[in-house]
């Protein structure tokens, strides 16, 4: 992966859901306006902030100047679920690892704009791993994603369990290689219920889209292991690769219908490509 | 179609390990991939799992066998027996020497030859003339006829000889009968290379060699000799030679008089040639015979005999003061030997055997003669001298190696700084040539044998090689050699007084008896057995007084040993439009079969590549 000048990090903000003054119609208003700012955070000046919240006290103490963030700065809450089945394990470069290598590239922008993450990854079940504010705890996501395997079976969401009633997301992501039955898909659906803005990060390998076989060899299911005997390889990838997009189309339809967007990428982009793919894709803007 | 090299069929086995690679490398082969969901439309592939199915899925493997048993097919060398017909008349050479006895092909080859020659008459064309020549020692024409069933009578006359073919002397003869052919065709069946001999085939002939014989795997005595010792015994020499691919260990008998005198157990290496040595053979044994007791296909080889002359003969050395040659007297014990000046020289000096060195007398001598470089004036050579620009011994061709006088002589460092030309007779075969002049020549004249030498002893370094005292030896031995006969060489036998109304009678080895009609003045189709012949002269019919000669059949030339070779199809023709073979005339395809796969696998080679 290029390594990603970290200004560009500063330029970079995740879009932001409609807000509170243009919620559409029927969704609840929440609690977090500027209208009674509270001080989420402490940061040393910089010039340009404004001048009426800069820490006064903080400044007789330390002669410092410093800058009160108010919490309505930063007040998007960006949800990331990723997809740590079996199947991610694959690709040259790992699906997995390429996927990790998004959140963290993510987690970058979030801290240049002081937005909330909060991560959680799935396979069987849901798993929290908290939320990750800016600079206080943005190391721990590293570590956090160093730990995570690949494993089990995918089995997308229906529900963020601990969510409280009528606490909505501003922006999940759904990061997943997506090549699962059509039915998992309507999980989504009802995450979408308790998110403003929804994103479906596709991942795919070379491999996935060209898979590498020969004649007489045996396919086996990553997650299930199930096996697949092939005979020609060339009848077999041409009918594979038919199947591949039908699944495709069918998930694009899918997401357009459901107001959920879709970025598909291959796991051998650079991050300036997937930046760019995230800009595209109305997840990222300038 | 048939197959020349059927053992190559072998390597068809190894289509097993192949095939065995190729079903065990499939099934231990697996792919892991995201999901098998998309793939499930391949399930209706596999439920047709049959062999068939298998070979038909596996492109590669069908690839490999396809090229590995066009291959192993070339390497058979298949040929296929057209029968197209001839347009113009065919001269049918049939190879008549001695290794024609070979058993390689059941009973022997010569019945191969004929069989062969039968089925190429059969589809000769009608009413065009076939005419068969016996390539024996002397080639002979045995018919020119235009009816088929004629020359296929003629051919169950021809036998097999202990001679050697002379396959120059045979396209010869087919060349000059040729001439009066229309369109002719010429059909050698041999079991001998016949390359070397027809870039002097005149062009406008067409040319086909069908080979005979399978095999090569010979073992044979080549080389044979007796010396006398000056210890008062004997030494002999002999050299093995076997021409086969693999090691051999055999065992060789040596028989004095009939009875068992030494056995060696011999170890050959792939194509070895060996020399053996027997020292302090008593001096008075009569027969001493040499047999391999190995039984390959070719026995005629593996035995000599040798009868002891008993005699002791007479040399005149006639020179100047010269040490090479006065220092050989040493070697011939057994002979009674004395060194004249040329000036105290007369004609009343006889001997068995006349040695003249730089001299020659205005007549000859009765007896055997050896002449050293005769002096230009002299009465019988018209002699010219050269000298040699450089002592380089690269022009010196050795022409027949086989003659007697040639064993175990080596002449590499043989440097001759001046030699003679001597003109002699048209018929006098050289044996060693500077060029085209002959160095050294043997014959024989009114039945006394001659040695020329033309290079003066003085200026060479003959004197000081090894071979020189062999070459005299051999020469000696030559000269006494009547009682030893080799085949393939027309040797004398001579016999003494011949009454008018004498009557010969032949007693061969095997004891058959035969009558000898000597008008004809040869033997050789009686001569087919290696040992001792008897030939009795009959002087009065009345009181059945005989006259008994002995002589040996000792061995057969080394010619005939050599199966170094199994000779392939040889076939040119400037005009090849008109060369249409017939019967068995075995049309190669190998370098088809080769194109074939090279087509394949270019073919294979743009269809991997537009694959990537």
């Amino acid at each position: 992966m290029t390594e990603i000048n970290n200004k560009i990090f500063k330029h970079l903000k995740f879009v932001e859901p409609l807000s509170a003054k243009k919620r559409l119609f029927g969704q609840h208003r929440i609690n977090s306006s500027g209208n009674n700012p509270e001080y989420f955070d402490t940061r040393e000046y910089s010039p340009g902030d404004d001048f009426r919240h800069v820490a006064w006290n903080t400044y007789a103490r330390s002669d410092k100047l410093y800058y009160n963030q108010l919490i309505d700065e930063s007040n998007i809450k960006v949800s990331i679920l990723l997809d740590s089945s079996k199947s991610m394990k694959l690709g040259n470069p790992q699906k997995l690892l390429y996927a990790k290598n998004i959140v963290l590239l993510l987690s970058r922008i979030a801290r240049a704009n002081n937005n909330q993450i909060e991560f959680y990854s799935f396979s069987k079940t849901l798993t929290k791993y908290g939320r990750f504010f800016t600079n206080n705890n943005f190391n721990n996501i590293k570590i956090i994603l160093n730990k995570l395997n690949a494993n089990g079976t995918t089995k997308i969401p229906s529900s963020f369990k601990e969510s409280k009633k009528n606490e909505y997301k501003d922006i999940t992501l759904v990061i997943s290689d997506f090549l699962f039955q059509k039915k998992q898909l309507d999980s989504l659906l009802l995450l979408k219920k308790e998110t403003k803005l929804m994103y479906a990060i596709q991942i795919l390998s070379t491999d996935d889209i060209l898979p590498d076989i020969s004649d007489n060899q045996t396919i086996i299911d990553a997650e299930h292991a199930t096996q697949i005997p092939i005979q020609q390889k060339t009848i077999a990838i041409k009918n594979y690769l038919a199947t591949l997009s039908k699944h495709q189309n069918y998930m694009r339809k899918f997401c357009a219908k459901y107001n959920i967007r879709l970025i598909e990428l291959v796991s051998n982009l650079s991050n300036a490509s997937i930046l760019s793919k995230f800009r595209i894709g109305g997840l990222l803007k300038h | 179609m048939g197959l020349f090299n059927i053992n190559a069929l072998w390597f068809f086995l190894i289509l097993i390990p192949i095939l065995i690679f190729y079903f065990f490398r499939s099934k231990n082969k697996n792919v892991i991939v995201s999901t098998t969901e998309f793939w499930k439309t391949q399930q209706n592939q596999t439920l047709a799992l049959s062999i068939f199915q298998k070979f038909r899925s596996n492109r590669s493997l069908l690839f490999y066998l396809i090229i590995t048993t066009l291959l192993i097919f070339a390497f058979a060398k298949p040929f296929i027996s057209t029968t197209s017909s001839l347009n113009g008349d065919s001269i049918i050479i049939i190879d008549t020497s001695a290794s024609m006895l070979a058993t390689d092909i059941k009973p022997t080859r010569f019945n191969d030859v004929i069989k062969e020659a039968n089925k190429l008459i059969d589809t000769l064309p009608s009413e065009r003339s076939i005419t068969l020549i016996n390539a024996g020692l002397i080639p002979k024409l045995v018919i020119q006829t235009k009816v088929k069933k004629l020359a296929k009578q003629k051919l169950t006359t021809l036998i097999p000889t202990l001679t050697s073919s002379n396959t120059s002397s045979a396209l010869k003869l087919a060349e000059t009968i040729s001439n009066q052919l229309n369109n002719p065709t010429i059909f050698y069946l041999t079991d001998k290379e016949s390359k070397e001999y027809l870039a002097k085939l005149p062009k406008e002939i067409s040319y086909r060699q069908i080979p005979i014989g399978t095999s090569f795997e010979n073992l044979a005595i080549t080389k044979f000799q007796v010396i006398k010792s000056k210890n008062d015994s004997l030494i002999i020499n002999a050299t093995l030679n076997w021409d086969g691919n693999k090691s051999l260990e055999t065992e060789i008998e040596l028989m004095i008089n009939s009875q068992l005198y030494d056995i060696k157990t011999i170890s050959f290496s792939p194509k070895e040639q060996l020399n053996l040595q027997w020292t302090n053979i008593p001096k008075n044994s009569s027969t001493i015979s040499l047999n391999i007791l190995t039984n390959d296909f070719f026995q005629l080889d593996n035995k000599v005999i040798y009868l002891n002359p008993h005699k002791d003969q007479t040399i005149n050395i006639i020179t100047e003061k010269n040490d090479f040659l006065e220092n050989l007297t040493g070697l011939f014990e057994g002979y009674t030997i004395k060194i004249i000046r040329p000036k105290e020289y007369t004609i009343i000096n006889n001997a068995d055997v006349s040695i003249f060195n730089n001299f020659l007398p205005n007549e000859l001598p009765k007896g055997d003669l050896l002449i050293i470089n005769p002096p230009i004036d002299n009465k019988h050579f018209k002699t010219t001298p050269l000298s040699l620009e450089t002592n380089s011994i690269e022009q010196i061709n050795i022409i027949n190696e086989t003659h007697p006088i040639m064993n175990f002589i080596d002449l590499k460092e043989l440097i001759i700084s001046e030699f003679y030309k001597n003109e002699m007779p048209l018929n006098i075969k050289p044996i060693i040539n500077y060029l085209d002049n002959p160095l050294i020549s043997a014959w024989e004249e009114s039945s006394q044998k001659r040695i020329l030498i033309s290079f003066p002893l003085e200026k060479s370094n003959f004197g000081k090689l090894t071979s020189f005292p062999i070459l005299f030896y051999n020469s000696i031995e030559w000269f006494s050699s009547e009682n030893n006969f080799m085949t393939g060489n027309l040797n004398n036998v001579k016999l003494g007084e011949i009454e008018n109304n004498s009557k010969f009678t032949l007693t061969m080895p095997s004891n058959k008896f035969q009558i000898i009609d000597l008008n004809k003045k040869s033997i050789e189709e009686f001569t087919n057995e290696i040992g001792i012949y008897s030939l009795n002269q009959t002087i009065d019919s009345k009181t059945n007084s005989t006259n008994s000669t002995k002589f040996t059949i000792n061995f057969i030339g080394s010619t005939e040993s050599n199966f170094q070779n199994i000779p392939q199809i040889i076939s040119y023709s400037n005009t090849s439009t008109n060369i249409q073979p017939s019967g068995k005339i075995k049309n190669e395809f190998v370098s088809w079969i080769l194109i074939i796969v090279l087509i394949i696998l270019i073919l294979e080679w743009i269809g991997r590549t537009q694959w990537k």
